[in-house]
Formats: structure tokens, C-alpha cells, sequence
């Protein structure tokens, strides 16, 4: 194992936040595309640039909430959020730096500090490899990369609401198991797939999983295998599952394999997250004995920094609108596309109406400006490369749904994002160029814990997965 | 309101539905409002106030036409569904009543021969004859029975459609609906069985004896009030559009029977009049052509884009009443949980008369034993003031051992401990601390499979029904619960 160092313990402080509600992702896949599917299949299976346009089309967020959040305390409350940085040594050329967010619950107010008592519920992580390289010169030079970035799910702290995770992986078991018990003709005492139960545990899903196109592209995959070998008659059914979800680009890691979860773990004697609270300050600080030198809280002072009330500035959630939606999608991407750029801070407007920007277009008919931004690491002269990088991602991902090469066909959709990987999410949009119908939608982004669109909050929106694969293969027959 | 909610409405009026103020739709039945929910939650119109409110969690709409073309029947069109079962059942029961007071009437001048073709029966028939077709068409029903027999008086059946469509211009064909009379076949085969006897003789129809000349006669009355008994085939109706192509269908079904029905009305309108039964509104179906367009005025939601329940699960929903039949639910616990509270009525009656359970408050604790397992016999409870708990003693009579149920004060139950042989406890049943007895396995099950007590208990009663949870399912024999999560076991 390699070597974990607590580099700094920085705590913050957030602002009040409406009451969130869950909203998974989800595939909506037009009538057309299913036949443009039976088609390639038939011609010998899907290929790669047709999975991403029909993914780019039809992945989305559910338009309809499902049950508000069930959070520790409220979300009107200005809630203190903390990050670790750890250094891992890897080698004498490559050095990781490992960071976990979180926010934190619970403990009591004192005059001499934290209390130890106070938990700290891990949110993010992410980790940033520091490797030595020469440059053409031969000069050494210092490369930087984000070399992943996860987010936790966890269920429900108060109420013991049933949730499920729905990470892509999660639907290939949930039809893989459903599959085997059809087969024994027992599937109606079928009950789902009991890794994904977040009652039971702590998971971890990839960043990209928040991405709905990313969602949509992992399930049209697996559908692809399927249909192709039900149309070949090669393999089974189960074997084309499983062979699908276990491909690298679907598997998701284990808690075990992240190095500060690992420590914990070995130090404490915990390998099992079965109603996992979090971690309290005093257990960390046992196990990482520099915590108290490392620690600067000097942040979470309410009185350092003004309060915004988003409760007063934004629009509640809540409601089945496109718009809601739209904007919840928006503040998740950018939580995904900052960290696979490699910003923690990015403000930006962007458009697709073409009479905003006077008449020429760029490439993809989008325009998008950026303001004020910050790099993931500390000294970063090519931060401006990381932003570039961001807006060409944001337009990729978002705008491809609403563009088409016709302006007459396309839907208009004006956005003004204040994005924070730590902190709040600000959105605001408008339809049609109707700046009227403005709206603004905060999102606090500490809480994807909870909110995250790989967690239904209610078993349909498993169930509904699960049945539109297994309906598609019964489909083509 | 949009084009597209105008249209549900319609609709909905249509098949017996009312849409509240409040947007909320209900059933009406008789003079009845009943409360349409699925999966607990109250159906609603998707109108924009509705739909804009900050309050659209808990509520379920109501928007078929955005069904995907994969799905097989969502939970909305198994309520569209029994809706129109319902409304075109209790409109066929009306009728013969009143054709036989229009037969008794006096013969009117301008009544053409296909008139009094109608009427001919209805007026040879005794009063008694008629009196008895209430009673048949009493035991109509929209939904096959409990025990699988068929007693429906009408089901549109809608299947997937194959090839190209032979009557509307040769398109793909996605669904097809055609209607099937399950009584009227029935009917129809009695009377073929019993050919040549007399009038009162009787006939078995389905477990209950009938007149031979009642039966005849409904026979007649479905012939002349729904033609389409004879050639359903002429009823069907296909959607060559793959949007909204399930609603489509089965709407253009419902309308040719709804118009037959209603023709025979317009035939008696001044008659049907004076009853207040009034025609079938059919204004709304030439509308139904722009539906493939019309349904994008409200995204796809829930419960109507795809089913989230399999087709093979769908009929152990046991329909009793009407309440029931519209509270849909998406997954199949249901019925096992009225399972369960069958076994324990009966338990508490096996326990009357063994161990005489107490049942009440006595010191602020309820001593109202908790459902127990089949196979544990009450023996007696005890209150422990000191854990705030109490403890009922049973016995289990497979492995003829101690049980205890341990209960909080207000008579939760929170564990079942058996661990504890009898031979050795059962003189000091005080000192069975709750969570000692617990063996390893189950605690593993309490780590690994995170199966609420009632699940664990379903599990018990119905044999490891639920084994693809991967947990060991049949051991220990004992319930878990949510307090032995704060233990975390190593």
C-alpha cells in the first residue's frame, strides 16, 4: 500500500439552499431511433457514432421528481463543508494527490474549536496525478492530470427511504438478475439487485455518471449487445449482459480501492458501509495524527462571508417542468465536465439562438463565453487550456440535444451557469429566447451525495430501466 | 388548458372519469366518487398549473399518449383499461330494463321492422325472465375473477401488431385492438349445449343455475345492442403510427363499440331520456388523429411511458372491490402483504385457544402479541420495565423451542430471538437480553442483505420466494431488525 499523507484539512462554509428533489437519469428513445437501431443491428450491430447520436438525443433527466431529499438537518441552514488533501507516493517520479470532499453533520457548538463529534459525510473525491516529465527540450516539466473523480452515493440518513442506486452498472445486474429468475419463471418475486440498495451501503460512482448522455450511451451499449445477439442467435442473453456491464468502461470502483476509505478502514477495522453516517472529525484525526496541525478552519466562520440566500433568490424545486429539469441537468453536467476539465470554478453564458450573436456562427452553432474561472490545482499556468477544454465538453454534451443543422428545427435555450465543484450551482435559462419566462435554479453541489442522478428515489425508476431493455429485446423479436 | 389536456378530459369524461377543480381525477360509479391511485399516489390531469406547482412529487399523471412503443401495458392504460370495463359494463346493464318497458309500451306508428325485431323477445319475455338477467349481468365483471374463470363481459385485447395494415392504406401496423365478449361466448356455448330443451329449464353458467330463456335472451340483447358479439373481428382497430400507438388503438376499438351502444339509445332517445342514461360522448375521437402530435405538449412521465411491473406479475393482483381495483401498484408486494395479515388473524385464533393471548394496555405497555410465524405458539408475555420493552414467550413447534418476540412499549415489534433451546431457558426467560440470541448467520443477513423485518418475514412465509437476493434466505428463521444496525458487527 502505498504511503497517505494529510496534506490540509480546509473547511468552508455554504449558504441556504431550497429543498432538493431526486431526479434520475434517464433514456428517452424515439420511435425512430428504436427502428434505426433494428436497423444497424441487422446490418451487424451498432456502431460507436450511432450509440452517441442516439445517446445525445434521448438521455435526460426525469422530467417528474420523485420524493424530496432526506438530508441531516434542513437545507435552509448554512452548512460547513470540509476538504481533505492527502498526497499518496507512488513512486520517486509520480506522486498522487488524492482530494475528499464532504460536508459536515452533527457535534455541538464549542468555544475551543470542532468538535470531534462532528461528522464529516464524504461527498467527491477525486485524485490528480503529479508525474516528472521532460519536455521536447529535455527540460523537466510538471504534467497534471485528473486521473479520476467519483462521487458517493448514500441513502437515506433520516427516514430509512428505500433508494437505489441506478449507476448503468447497476441496470445491467438489476436485468441480468431479473433474467435468471424469468428463466426459473420466478421473476415475480424478484426484488432487484441488493448491491444497489443504498440502505445497505456506501457506493461510488464514476463523475461521468451524472452525465445523462454518458447514462443514455452505457444502457443503448447494452441494448446493442443484446439485440445483436438475439438477432445472430449467438450468445445468451446473460452472456451479452455480463459481458457488457463488465467492460471496463462500465465498472465502477469499490469504496476499499480509494486510498483515504482504505486507511480508514484498515486503522479503524471497518471494511463494511452498511448505514454509513459518515466518518466523525475524532476518528479521522486517530487515524491521521497531523490533522489538528493541517486544519484551517478559519472559513467556517458564518460572519467571514455573507450569507446568500438562495431560498429567497432562486426558484423552488419541485415542480414536473422541462425547465426544472433542464436546469437540475445543467448544474450536474458541469459538476461532471469541471472536474474532467479540471476547474473547480467556472462562470459562463451560452446560447444557441443565432440572432444573440449577430449572425455568424461557430461550428456547432453555439456560443459560449466564459467568465471568471479556477484551476484544480494550486500554481497552474495552463489553466486557460483546462477552461477551453470545459466549454468545448459543455457544448459537445448539452447543446447536441437541442441543435440540429437546421436553425428553424432547433430549441432555443439561453443558460447563464455559476458553477462551483464545491459549493452552489447557479442556473439560469430561458426557452425560445423568451427572457420573460427566465428562471433561476441553485443547486448545492455538496449534497450530490444525496441528489445525485444515480439514485431513484423510488423503485420505478429502476423498474422502468429494467423494463425498457428487457421490452426492447422482446421488441425486435 | 392545452389541446392535448382537452383531449384527456374528454376522454376521461368519456369512460366514467370526473376531473376535480383541483385537476385531480376520480371515478365515478353510481353517485360514488372513488379515488384513482397508483402505487399510493392520486392520479392528476397534467395540466400546466398542476404540473408547475413546487408539489408534483407525490402525484401520478395522467398521460398515456406518451407511451413508448416497446412498453407492454403501463399502470395508466391498466386504469384506462378498467375504466372502460367498468363504464361500458354498468351502461349494458341499464339497457335491458328499459327495452323491455319500451316493449311492454305501446307500439308506435314509425317503428320499422328492425325495430320490432329488437323488441320482439323483450316482449314475449316474462317479467320474471328479465328480473332474472339482473342477476346475471350482476356477476359481470371487468377482471378475470380470483379463482381464473372468466366472467368479462367485455375486454378490448390489444396485441402487437405484425405486417401491414389491411384497412387503413397499407401502413406498418403497431397495435391492433379487437374486442372479445368472454360472457357472451359463454353464454352463447350454454345455449348451444342445451339445444332444443325448454325455456325453463335451467343451465349451469358458470357455477350458478339459470334459465335456459334468460340466457336466450341475453343473447339477443348483446346481439342487437353490440352487433359486434358476432363478428369482432369488424370492432378491431389498428394504429399504423408508432406514437402514442397503443392509446390509439385501443381507443378506435372503444369508440365502434361505444357507437353501437349508443345507437340503440338514439333509436329510444326519449325513453333512455326520462331514466337520465344518456349516449356515450364520442365528440373527442376525431382528435385522436393528432395525438402522435399532440402528446409533446406534456413530456413523457412516469407509470405512463413504460410499464414498470412485468405482464406475468399483473394478474396476482387480487381484485377485491373497487377501491382496490383502482389503487395500482407497480411492484407485486401487495398481495403478500395481505398474505400476511391473513396468517396472522390467523395466528391470533390459534392462539386463543392455546395460550389465550392477552390483548390491551396494561402499566402503558401494549400487550397485544405481534404477528407471529406460522408454527410459534403464544405461550405468554412479560413486561420488562426496565428495557422499556416486552417480551412474548412462544413456542416454536417445528424445533419445539423457546421464541421469544421482543416489542417496544408501544408494541413494535422489533426482533424474534429462537436461538434459545427450551430445555435451558425456560424457567428464567428474564434474562434473554434482546440481540444475544442472535446467531451469526443472521447477522449477516442483517449486513449483507439489508432486508426490511417485513421482507425477512414475507420471505419466511412464502418459502424463499425472494432467494435472488443472494442472502441465505432459509436460515436462522428469525427477523431482523432496524436496532441491530447500530451493532455494527466485525
Amino acid at each position: 500500500m502505498a504511503d497517505i499523507v494529510l496534506r490540509d484539512v480546509t473547511m468552508g462554509i455554504g449558504n441556504p439552499n431550497h429543498v432538493h428533489f431526486h431526479r434520475h437519469n434517464q433514456l428517452n428513445l424515439a420511435d425512430q431511433n428504436v427502428d434505426l437501431m433494428i436497423q444497424e443491428v441487422n446490418r451487424g450491430g451498432l456502431v460507436e457514432s450511432m450509440i452517441n447520436d442516439i445517446a445525445g438525443q434521448s438521455g435526460g433527466l426525469s422530467v417528474q421528481p420523485r420524493g424530496a431529499v432526506e438530508i441531516e438537518d434542513t437545507f435552509n441552514m448554512r452548512r460547513g463543508l470540509c476538504r481533505l488533501r492527502f498526497s499518496v507516493m507512488v513512486n520517486a517520479l509520480k506522486e498522487v494527490e488524492l482530494i475528499v470532499l464532504g460536508y459536515l453533520a452533527g457535534g455541538e457548538a464549542r468555544e475551543d474549536g470542532i468538535d470531534p463529534a462532528t461528522r464529516f459525510v464524504p461527498v467527491r473525491t477525486w485524485s490528480i496525478d503529479i508525474t516528472s516529465v521532460n519536455d521536447m527540450t529535455g527540460m523537466p516539466d510538471v504534467r497534471q492530470t485528473v486521473n479520476n473523480s467519483a462521487q458517493f452515493l448514500l441513502g437515506d440518513p433520516n427516514t430509512g427511504k428505500k433508494l437505489r442506486s441506478m449507476r448503468p452498472i447497476d441496470i445491467g445486474n438489476e436485468v441480468l438478475g431479473y433474467i435468471s429468475t424469468e428463466q426459473e419463471g420466478r421473476q415475480a418475486g424478484y426484488v432487484g439487485n441488493a448491491t444497489a440498495d443504498l440502505s445497505n451501503s456506501l457506493l461510488i460512482s464514476k463523475t461521468q455518471n451524472m452525465d445523462s448522455t454518458h447514462y443514455a450511451k452505457q444502457l443503448l451499449k447494452i441494448a446493442g449487445n443484446v439485440m445483436h445477439d438475439d438477432v445472430t442467435g449467438g450468445m445468451g442473453i446473460e452472456d451479452s449482459i455480463s459481458g457488457s456491464i463488465y467492460a471496463n468502461s462500465m465498472a465502477e470502483q469499490l469504496v476499499s480501492d480509494n486510498e483515504f476509505f482504505r486507511a480508514m478502514a484498515v486503522a479503524t477495522g471497518t471494511w463494511h458501509y452498511k448505514g454509513f453516517e459518515g466518518f466523525s472529525l475524532g476518528e479521522i484525526a486517530s487515524v491521521f495524527e497531523n490533522f489538528t496541525d493541517v486544519l484551517d478552519d478559519r472559513m467556517l466562520d458564518a460572519n467571514l462571508f455573507d450569507e446568500v440566500d438562495n431560498v429567497a433568490m432562486s426558484s423552488a424545486y419541485g415542480a414536473t417542468t422541462i425547465i426544472e429539469s433542464t436546469a437540475k441537468e445543467i448544474a450536474f453536467l458541469c459538476a461532471d465536465l469541471a472536474i474532467r476539465a479540471g476547474l473547480t470554478h467556472v462562470v459562463f453564458a451560452a446560447t444557441n439562438d443565432v440572432a444573440e450573436f449577430g449572425g455568424f456562427m461557430e461550428e456547432e452553432g453555439v456560443k459560449l463565453v466564459s467568465g471568471e474561472f479556477m484551476s484544480i490545482s494550486d500554481q497552474d499556468p495552463y489553466a486557460i487550456n483546462r477552461l477551453e477544454r470545459f466549454k468545448q465538453l459543455f457544448k459537445d454534451k448539452f447543446y447536441t440535444k437541442f441543435n440540429s443543422g437546421y436553425e428553424h428545427q432547433r430549441t432555443i435555450v439561453n443558460i447563464a451557469v455559476t458553477c462551483s465543484l464545491f459549493g452552489e450551482t447557479s442556473v439560469e435559462l430561458f426557452f425560445n429566447g423568451d427572457i420573460q419566462t427566465k428562471q433561476n435554479y441553485t443547486n448545492a453541489t455538496y449534497y450530490i451525495c444525496r441528489t445525485s442522478p444515480n439514485i431513484a428515489g423510488t423503485e420505478t425508476g429502476v423498474s422502468d430501466a429494467v423494463n425498457f431493455l428487457n421490452n426492447l429485446r422482446e421488441y425486435i423479436n | 388548458m392545452n389541446d392535448l389536456n382537452k383531449l384527456y378530459k374528454a376522454i376521461l369524461m368519456a369512460i366514467g372519469g370526473i376531473v376535480k377543480p383541483n385537476s385531480q381525477v376520480v371515478l365515478s360509479v353510481g353517485n360514488k366518487e372513488i379515488d384513482i391511485r397508483v402505487d399510493g399516489m392520486y392520479l392528476y390531469l397534467p395540466v400546466t398549473e398542476v404540473l408547475e406547482s413546487t408539489e408534483t412529487s407525490d402525484k401520478v399523471f395522467f398521460h398515456p399518449g406518451c407511451e413508448h412503443i416497446t412498453s407492454k401495458e403501463t399502470e395508466i392504460f391498466k386504469i384506462i383499461r378498467r375504466m372502460v370495463g367498468i363504464r361500458l359494463l354498468e351502461l349494458f346493464k341499464k339497457y335491458p330494463v328499459v327495452l323491455a318497458s319500451i316493449a311492454a309500451g305501446k307500439e308506435k306508428r314509425n317503428w320499422n321492422q328492425n325495430i320490432l325485431n329488437i323488441l320482439e323477445p323483450l316482449k314475449e319475455a316474462k317479467k320474471k325472465t328479465v328480473d332474472e338477467l339482473e342477476g346475471i349481468m350482476a356477476r359481470f365483471t371487468v377482471e378475470i375473477d380470483d379463482n381464473g374463470v372468466d366472467t368479462r363481459f367485455i375486454h378490448l385485447k390489444v396485441s402487437k401488431g405484425a405486417g401491414r395494415s389491411q384497412t387503413s392504406g397499407g401502413g406498418k401496423v403497431y397495435h391492433k385492438t379487437k374486442p372479445v365478449f368472454p360472457m357472451y361466448s359463454e353464454i352463447i356455448k350454454r345455449l348451444s349445449q342445451s339445444e332444443g330443451q325448454a325455456d325453463n329449464q335451467t343451465v349451469e353458467l358458470n357455477g350458478v343455475s339459470v334459465s335456459r330463456g334468460a340466457l336466450k335472451l341475453l343473447a339477443h340483447l348483446f346481439q342487437v345492442i353490440i352487433p359486434a358479439v358476432t363478428d369482432p373481428e369488424s370492432a378491431s382497430y389498428e394504429s399504423t403510427n408508432s406514437a402514442a400507438s397503443r392509446m390509439i388503438s385501443y381507443f378506435g376499438c372503444f369508440e365502434q363499440i361505444a357507437e353501437q351502444m349508443n345507437r340503440i339509445q338514439n333509436m329510444f332517445r326519449g325513453d333512455f331520456d326520462k331514466l337520465g342514461i344518456y349516449p356515450i360522448d364520442l365528440s373527442w375521437t376525431e382528435q385522436m388523429e393528432e395525438l402522435p402530435t399532440l402528446y409533446r405538449q406534456v413530456p413523457s412521465l412516469e407509470y405512463n411511458t413504460h410499464n414498470t411491473q412485468d405482464e406475468a406479475a399483473e394478474n396476482t393482483n387480487a381484485m377485491n372491490g373497487m377501491a382496490n381495483m383502482f389503487s395500482v401498484t407497480s411492484n407485486n408486494q401487495q398481495p403478500a402483504v395481505q398474505q400476511h395479515h391473513q396468517l396472522q388473524q390467523q395466528q391470533v385464533a390459534n392462539g386463543q385457544q392455546l395460550g389465550m393471548p392477552v390483548t390491551g394496555v396494561i402499566d402503558g405497555f401494549v400487550v397485544t402479541p405481534p404477528p407471529m410465524i406460522t408454527g410459534d405458539r403464544y405461550i405468554r408475555y412479560e413486561i420488562d420495565h426496565y428495557a422499556n420493552q416486552v417480551r412474548h414467550y412462544a413456542l416454536n413447534t417445528l424445533t419445539n423451542s423457546q421464541v421469544v418476540y421482543v416489542c417496544t412499549r408501544a408494541g413494535t415489534m422489533l426482533q424474534r430471538n429462537d436461538s434459545v433451546p427450551n430445555n435451558q431457558t425456560s424457567g428464567i426467560p428474564g434474562l434473554t437480553m434482546p440481540g444475544i440470541g442472535m446467531n451469526p448467520m443472521m447477522a449477516m443477513m442483517g449486513m449483507g442483505g439489508g432486508l426490511t423485518p417485513q421482507q425477512l418475514m414475507m420471505m419466511q412465509l412464502t418459502g424463499g420466494m425472494m432467494q435472488p437476493q443472494a442472502t441465505p434466505a432459509s436460515s436462522g428463521g428469525s427477523v431482523i431488525t432496524g436496532n441491530q444496525f447500530d451493532n455494527p458487527v466485525y
